[in-house]
This record gives structure tokens, C-alpha cells and sequence, in this order.
């Protein structure tokens, strides 16, 4: 008993990584209707970023607080420069240029921080909490807050203000929103800055566990579009959930099937992305939307 | 001096492709003798490379379906080739027809999903597919040889004695003759009904339905035989280099792919060669420089042509063809015949609403 | 001075000519009448109106030249516009619809206001609050792009052909909606019509378009009178 309850909460732990990136996912979706393939290798990035601030001699919180203010401004830079121009075309041709920011991310981190697996100061203390044989280290406690914080935030965004209202009526309909006054432009720049800030946040915090290298994302990449194709595209709640259930079972099949083992875990999402998609495409907690024409 | 006109289809047309292609042919045969070994080793994997790109094209660019998990089907299509070698002692040539049904069989099994999913969710799932290829091989160490990969002597893929040809010239030569083959199959299959069919299944899903078009069926045929033309150049490529590791397999590898077939052109057969001599030559000389180079090269190039270029170098062969000579379609086209295929699908703009 | 003033509008879509220099005026606090067959170039009229099409000549509203501004500009001027196909977002409820019409104005008080209003206007839509507007029947999703257009409390409102694809019994409650609309609120109407006897009834101003230009114009009645007018679009 101990040991599943020991793994659950393991589970949970890696289970907020994946949320945290399928939240970025979710974001750029919900506010720009498009699904960037490179939020991962975004995320990745700005976690070198904070490890360079760091490296040049500021705390680890500034570095921080100072890569994801960097990102935000990034991801609105390029929103301007690389996505506008193809926003109106075919999903294809948004596709390849996502996945041609993939590639460029990818070997930017590479060429200018070395392929060699770095460190990631620790964000929080190193002390672990113990409940009976149960030991949970504050790390995980603090990464899960974190999720908890951003993905609530961000549900009362998109549901209570006004910014979150413009960005859900650019993402479903650019016309009608052009039409009342929304300036469709500066909503999607806005969009893709924060979901770049909170990819960044997300790389960050899982930087000290997974540690610093530019295939970090390659794994969780997988399990994020996962969670958020699981738990629904357009619910920040459903990505979190489905996250942190994908973490737990992913961790309980490891250990108690044999086959599985810790090197096919990587089939736990791909299995529930295949019958997701077959099965209820709009995700867990997602809409299904009739529209009658 | 006046520009010519050559109109498609006359004397005149047929003669000036016919010379140019025999031009072309003469350049290809006379390469492996002309360039160094090392050169004609590198020709022979932009070939490679070729065959894979085309086979992403046919599902690309002529059926508008995207998918990350070719790197995937290329490496089912080595190890096949490489177990079979090593472990059961097969002929290397028999490997390439075995290697070539299992990843359509493969290409079949994942492209089932494909009967309902659309755009994005099925590039979602063979990136998943791309992902966990790695991983499986690592998994199943005794069948795969795991991390270490498994290697094939160099004897048995040596030139036959009967040949006068070095071991490189002969393996340029015999990725040629597969390289015509598919290539011919290529374009042979985008005339056809099936090729039309596919093309009016990208354009417009549901008008297509209604002309009696079956999209599943289509699309899952097209799914198994791109899955085999990636895995027929991974059984090449095994061949060439003699030897296969997980690390050889990676998501970069699918993506660079889908890059080579954009910046060649999307929904053509010809700029499948660029884009192989483009996989092949752009990180050997980026990779002087940096070793991260090559790939930030291939990632701004695919956003660059997007940009600038969405129809690829086929569209700038044509640009630079037209300040030469003009071609034009002839003039009448017979009623019920089907349109030419030449609008991509990276052409397409948003529809205008009809004015009022 | 009139609300909006057209003159020598010239617009295109590609190298297509689709306006060939079209004059006109629209009065304060009055509804004006577009009427033309398929092709003659309304949809497009009202498009450069909201600045959707790229044009030339000039359009003044309310003293100002629209031409050259963008749609989210021309629309901060307080024009509104219920294109074709509705011009609600489908998977918003009928309440973040009117919200997210409302989006410009600053006054949260007076949009409340409104938004009661609006669904004393349009009961069904009340009825439907939390419901997506996608659902809605192809009536009511009329009424809720018109309730959403006036959520921006407009001084010009352009309608794109609003009885298209609708019942004829619910045809005439939505003329006698625009009526209302026009008499209590005082807002000015321009709507680009097929169905013109209805059209004319409500309007104080009528223009027939045909290819790109204006052929005739004037009082609903004359324009009514008119026999190739009759013929053309009043079947008889």
C-alpha cells in the first residue's frame, strides 16, 4: 500500500511537468487556434536562458523571473515575424513552419550551450517531507503549487476578463472578431507572448529534475500533447488533469507491469492519444461543438 | 529576342524535355566515374534521402495528410533489412521486398487511424509514433542489438566480381535503379485515378465524398505505400552506411524530411531529388561551422521557403525556366478531362467571400 | 450634412473589378436600402464599408475618411456590421456573444443596460442565454448577430442580406425587429437586401445596384415604381 501510495504521488510529481507544458499547449490553442509542435523546444530554450542569467552570477528566482519576461517578449517577436505572415494559410503550411521553429530551437540550444547535460540550480528547498514511509520531496510540492496557480489563473483569464473573452473569440472566429472592434493583430502576439512566458516557466521548473540538455522536452513534448489532446485542446483544467493522470498511471504500469518497465512508459500516452482520439476526439473535459450551417 | 512559347504537348515540347532528359541521364550515368568515391557515396544517400522524401510527398503533398513518423518507418525498413542480413543470413537483395511489405503492412496498421482522424491529430500520433520508436528498439536488445545497433560487414555488400565497379560505384548504381523505379511508380500513381482521387480528397473532403470518392480507403492505401517508399530507402541507407543505432531514428530525423520535401516542392515527384541532395549536402558543409548548425540551417530554410517560396525549389526552377521560354498548357482542354494537377496545397488562400 | 457619404467607391478582388466608382449618401437616423441580384456587388459595398476590401474613392462617416483604416478602426468609429452567415461565433453562448459585441465600450453600466435590452428585444435569446450559439436556429442566430451588433451601442449598422436562408414568416418578424430597432434606438441602418418589398417597406432611402454601379436611387417608393426595378427584383 505504501509503496502505491509512494507512487502516485511520484506519479503526480512528473504528472505537473507534463501538465504544465500541455498548459501551454492549451493556451496558444485557446488564443490563437493554432497548435505549436515547438512549445517544447520553446520551453526548453528559455530554461537555458535562465540557466545563462543564472550562470552570469543573478539568483535563481531573478534568472528566472527575468528568462520568462524574456520569453514573453520572444514569443511576441516572433508571432509578428514568422506567424502572421502564414496565419491565414493552409494548417499545413502553419504546421511545417512550427515544426521548422522545432528544428531551430532545438539546434540554436545546441550550437550555442553545448550537447552536454547541465545542471539546473534548484528552485526550491531540498528537504522531503515524510508521512509514515511516504517521502515526498518539497520540490514536487512547490512545481505542483506552481501548476496549481498558473492553470487556475489561467481559467479565470479566459473566463472572467475581458483580454480572456478576446483571445477565445480570435481563436474561434477572426472575422466576427475583427468586426467588433477586437484588434485581432495584437490579440494573437499577446497570446502567443504568454503561452512562450508560461512555456518558460514550465521549462524552468522542470529544468532541476529533468536537467539541462536540448532533447529535455523531446520526452515530455510527447506526454504533454497527450495530456492535452486527453484532457481536452480548449480546458486548461482537462490539460492539468489529464497531465497529472498520465504521470500516476504512466508511473503505476512501470512498476507493477513487467513488460512495460521504465523504457516502454513512453506507450502509456501514445496508447491514450490513439484511443482518445478515436474514441471522444474532444478530449475529457473539452467541447463538442454543433454548428449548424 | 523574343521570348519562345513552347506549348505542352507538341513536337517541339516533347523534343526539348526528351533532350534535356537525356542530357540529365548522361550527367547521372557519368557521375560515380567522374567524382571521387567519397563524392559518389554522397550522391548515392541524396538519392536515398530522395526516396524517402518522395514517399512524404505522395502523402504530403498530393493527399494533404501530415505526418512525423516517417523517420520511424525508415528505421522498421533498415533494422528489417539489417536483422534479416546479419541474423538469418539473407540476401541482401531479397531484404528490400521483405522490408518493403512490413512497412506497408506497418504504414497500414498505423494509417487505419488515419480513416478518422484529420490534419493535425494524425501528424499528433506518428509524432508519438516518432518518439517511441527509439525507445521500442532500445527495448528489444536481443532482436535489435539496443544502443550499440547492429552492423553488417562490408564484404557482403561489396560490388560482384563479375562487375568492373568499386564497391561505391556499385551501390550508386543499384540506389539508381531503385530510385527510377519508385520514382516512375511515383508519378505513374499521382496520374492516376487513385493520384486524382487523393488530390480532390486534399482540396475538399466532402464534395470529393460525394463523387463517390472513399476517403478512408484512399487515404489509408496512400499512408501504407509512403510508409514503404520511407522504409525502401531505409533499407538503403542501411546498405550505404552498413549500419543501424536508435540514435539514427530520432523525431529530427522525420522532421528534416518533411523539411526536404517543402523546400523541394510540395506535390511534385522531381523536387523529391532536391530535397535529398539538400538533406545530404546542407548539413555536411553547415557542420564545418557548428556542429548545431546543420539543423538551424534546415529550420530557418523551411520557415524561409514557407515564407518566401511555399511552392519550393520547384517553384523557382519554374520561375527560372519561364525568363528562358514559356510553357504553356495547350490551349483546349477536352471536355471531361481532369484539370492539371498543379495548384499545392501550400497555394491555397483563404476563400474570398463572393461579393454580393 | 448626411451620417455617410460615398463617392466614386472603386473596389476589386484581385485583378476582378468588382465596384466601378459608386456614389451615395446615407442620412442620419434613417435605414437605406442596398437591393441587387447575386454578383451586383453589395457584399462587397458593405465589405469596404468596414474596410475587408481593399478600395479607393472615398468614404466619409461622421467626419471622418474611413478609407485606408482597418476593420477593428472603422468598427471603433461605431460602425457595425451582421455579415452573411450570421456573424456570431458559433461556440460562444448567446451571452458571451453580446459580451464580446460590447467589447469596445468602456461603460460597463450602460452595457448591462443593453444587454437587458437586447433580450427585451429578443426574448428567445433570453431564453438561450448559456446556450452556444451554434445551436441556435438560423432565426435566432439572426437575432442574436443583430442583438450583437447593436452591443456596441453603433451609429451605423450594416446588414448583409439578413432574411438569407430564413423562413418567410420569421422574414417579416425580422424586418419589424429592424423597424423597431430604427425607430427606438435611432440607429442607421444600411441593408443590402434581395427580398425588397420587405426592404422597402422599412426604408426612407433605397439604391439599386446592378454590376458594380448605381443605377438608380432615390424614395423607396419611386425606386419601387421603377419598371425595370419591378421586373428585376419585385417580380411583377
Amino acid at each position: 500500500m505504501e509503496r502505491f501510495i509512494q507512487l502516485v504521488f511520484d506519479g503526480i510529481a512528473t504528472g505537473s511537468i507534463y501538465s504544465l507544458v500541455a498548459l501551454a499547449i492549451v493556451l496558444i490553442y485557446r488564443s490563437t487556434g493554432l497548435k505549436n509542435l515547438a512549445q517544447g523546444e520553446m520551453a526548453m530554450f528559455s530554461a537555458f536562458v535562465a540557466w545563462q542569467f543564472h550562470a552570469w552570477g543573478l539568483g535563481i528566482w531573478l534568472a528566472a523571473v527575468l528568462a520568462i519576461i524574456a520569453s514573453f517578449i520572444g514569443g511576441m517577436a516572433l508571432q509578428r515575424v514568422i506567424i502572421r505572415p502564414v496565419q491565414d494559410k493552409s494548417l499545413l503550411t502553419v504546421v511545417i513552419v512550427t515544426l521548422g521553429l522545432f528544428l531551430a530551437f532545438n539546434s540554436l540550444a545546441g550550437g550555442i550551450w553545448g550537447y552536454i547535460i547541465k545542471a539546473f540550480p534548484p528552485l526550491f528547498p531540498s528537504n522531503v517531507i515524510s508521512m509514515g514511509a511516504v517521502r515526498v520531496p518539497v520540490a514536487n510540492i512547490g512545481v505542483f503549487m506552481v501548476l496549481v496557480v498558473l492553470a487556475g489563473g489561467l481559467a479565470m483569464m479566459f473566463k472572467f476578463t475581458k483580454i480572456g473573452l478576446a483571445m477565445r473569440a480570435v481563436a474561434y472566429n477572426m472575422e466576427t472578431s475583427k468586426l467588433v472592434g477586437i484588434r485581432v493583430n495584437n490579440v494573437l502576439m499577446l497570446g502567443w507572448g504568454l503561452a512562450c512566458a508560461l512555456g518558460a516557466a514550465a521549462g524552468i521548473f522542470v529544468a532541476p529534475k529533468l536537467f539541462l540538455d536540448p532533447f529535455m522536452m523531446f520526452g515530455v513534448l510527447i506526454y504533454a500533447i497527450a495530456a492535452a489532446a486527453f484532457g481536452g485542446l480548449d480546458s486548461p483544467f482537462g490539460a492539468v488533469l489529464a497531465g497529472l493522470i498520465i504521470g500516476v498511471v504512466e508511473n503505476l504500469a512501470g512498476s507493477y507491469i513487467g513488460f512495460i518497465g521504465s523504457d516502454l512508459k513512453i506507450l502509456v500516452p501514445l496508447f491514450l492519444i490513439v484511443v482518445t482520439l478515436l474514441f471522444r476526439p474532444q478530449g475529457l473535459l473539452g467541447h463538442k461543438y454543433v454548428v449548424r450551417v | 529576342m523574343a521570348k519562345k512559347t513552347l506549348v505542352r504537348g507538341t513536337p517541339a515540347h516533347r523534343s526539348a524535355v526528351l533532350a534535356l532528359s537525356l542530357l540529365g541521364a548522361v550527367v547521372v550515368v557519368a557521375a560515380p566515374f567522374v567524382f571521387s568515391g567519397f563524392r559518389t557515396f554522397q550522391f548515392t544517400m541524396a538519392m536515398v534521402w530522395a526516396i524517402a522524401v518522395l514517399g512524404l510527398n505522395l502523402l504530403t503533398g498530393y493527399s494533404g495528410q501530415i505526418s512525423l513518423g516517417h523517420s520511424a518507418f525508415f528505421g522498421i525498413g533498415a533494422y528489417t533489412s539489417v536483422i534479416l542480413i546479419v541474423d538469418h543470413d539473407v540476401p541482401y537483395l531479397l531484404t528490400l521486398p521483405v522490408a518493403a511489405l512490413v512497412c506497408f503492412i506497418a504504414g497500414f496498421l498505423i494509417g487505419i487511424p488515419a480513416l478518422r482522424l484529420q490534419g493535425l491529430y494524425l501528424a499528433l500520433m506518428t509524432l508519438g509514433f516518432a518518439i517511441a520508436f527509439p525507445p521500442l528498439v532500445r527495448r528489444f536488445e536481443s532482436f535489435t542489438g539496443g544502443v550499440q545497433g547492429k552492423s553488417i560487414r562490408s564484404s557482403v555488400m561489396a560490388a560482384p566480381d563479375w562487375m568492373p565497379l568499386s564497391n561505391d560505384q556499385y551501390l550508386y548504381f543499384l540506389v539508381l535503379v531503385v530510385v527510377v523505379v519508385l520514382f516512375t511508380l511515383a508519378r505513374f500513381l499521382v496520374r492516376s485515378r487513385v493520384g486524382r482521387a487523393l488530390t480532390a480528397l486534399r482540396d475538399n473532403e466532402i464534395p470529393a465524398t460525394t463523387m463517390g470518392i472513399y476517403p478512408a480507403r484512399y487515404k489509408t492505401l496512400v499512408f501504407a505505400v509512403s510508409a514503404m517508399y520511407a522504409g525502401i530507402a531505409g533499407v538503403l541507407y542501411a546498405y550505404v552506411i552498413r549500419f543501424v543505432a536508435p540514435t539514427s531514428f530520432l523525431l529530427t530525423l522525420a522532421i528534416i524530411l518533411l523539411a526536404a520535401m517543402v523546400v523541394g516542392g510540395l506535390a511534385t515527384v522531381a523536387g523529391a531529388i532536391f530535397g535529398g541532395i539538400f538533406i545530404q549536402f546542407v548539413p555536411f558543409y553547415a557542420e564545418e561551422i557548428n556542429q548545431g548548425l546543420s539543423e538551424f540551417v534546415f529550420g530557418s530554410i523551411i520557415i524561409a521557403v514557407m515564407l518566401l517560396m511555399p511552392g519550393g525549389f520547384m517553384e523557382g526552377f519554374r520561375r527560372i525556366r519561364n525568363l528562358v521560354v514559356n510553357v504553356a498548357d495547350p490551349p483546349v482542354v477536352p471536355p471531361g478531362a481532369a484539370p492539371p494537377p498543379s495548384a499545392t496545397a501550400a497555394d491555397e488562400v483563404p476563400a474570398t467571400t463572393t461579393a454580393g | 450634412m448626411s451620417l455617410l457619404t460615398v463617392e466614386n467607391l472603386v473596389a476589386s478582388y484581385g485583378a476582378v473589378r468588382v465596384l466601378h466608382g459608386i456614389d451615395f449618401a446615407v442620412e442620419e437616423g434613417q435605414v437605406a436600402v442596398v437591393l441587387g441580384a447575386n454578383g451586383a456587388g453589395k457584399t462587397t459595398t458593405l465589405r469596404a464599408l468596414s474596410g475587408m476590401v481593399s478600395c479607393k474613392g472615398s468614404i466619409r462617416f461622421d467626419g471622418t475618411e474611413l478609407i485606408g483604416r482597418s476593420t477593428e478602426d472603422i468598427v471603433r468609429r461605431r460602425v457595425a456590421h451582421v455579415p452573411q452567415g450570421r456573424g456570431t461565433i458559433s461556440q460562444f453562448t448567446v451571452d458571451e456573444n453580446l459580451q464580446v459585441g460590447a467589447y469596445i465600450r468602456k461603460d460597463r453600466d450602460g452595457v448591462r443596460d443593453d444587454m437587458e435590452r437586447m433580450f427585451r428585444l429578443f426574448p428567445r435569446l433570453q431564453e438561450r442565454r448559456s446556450q452556444a450559439a451554434g445551436s441556435l436556429s438560423g432565426g435566432e442566430q439572426q437575432m442574436l448577430a443583430i442583438a450583437r451588433a447593436l452591443m456596441m451601442s453603433p451609429k451605423l449598422v450594416l446588414f448583409d442580406e439578413p432574411s438569407l436562408g430564413l423562413a418567410p414568416l420569421i422574414v417579416r418578424d425580422l424586418f419589424d425587429t429592424l423597424r423597431q430597432i430604427n425607430t427606438e434606438l435611432g440607429v442607421t441602418m444600411l441593408i443590402v437586401e434581395q427580398n425588397a418589398q420587405l426592404a422597402l417597406e422599412i426604408a426612407q432611402q433605397a439604391f439599386v445596384l446592378e454590376t458594380g454601379e448605381i443605377v438608380a436611387s432615390g424614395d423607396p417608393e419611386s425606386v419601387g415604381k421603377d419598371d425595370a426595378v419591378r421586373r428585376a427584383y419585385l417580380g411583377h
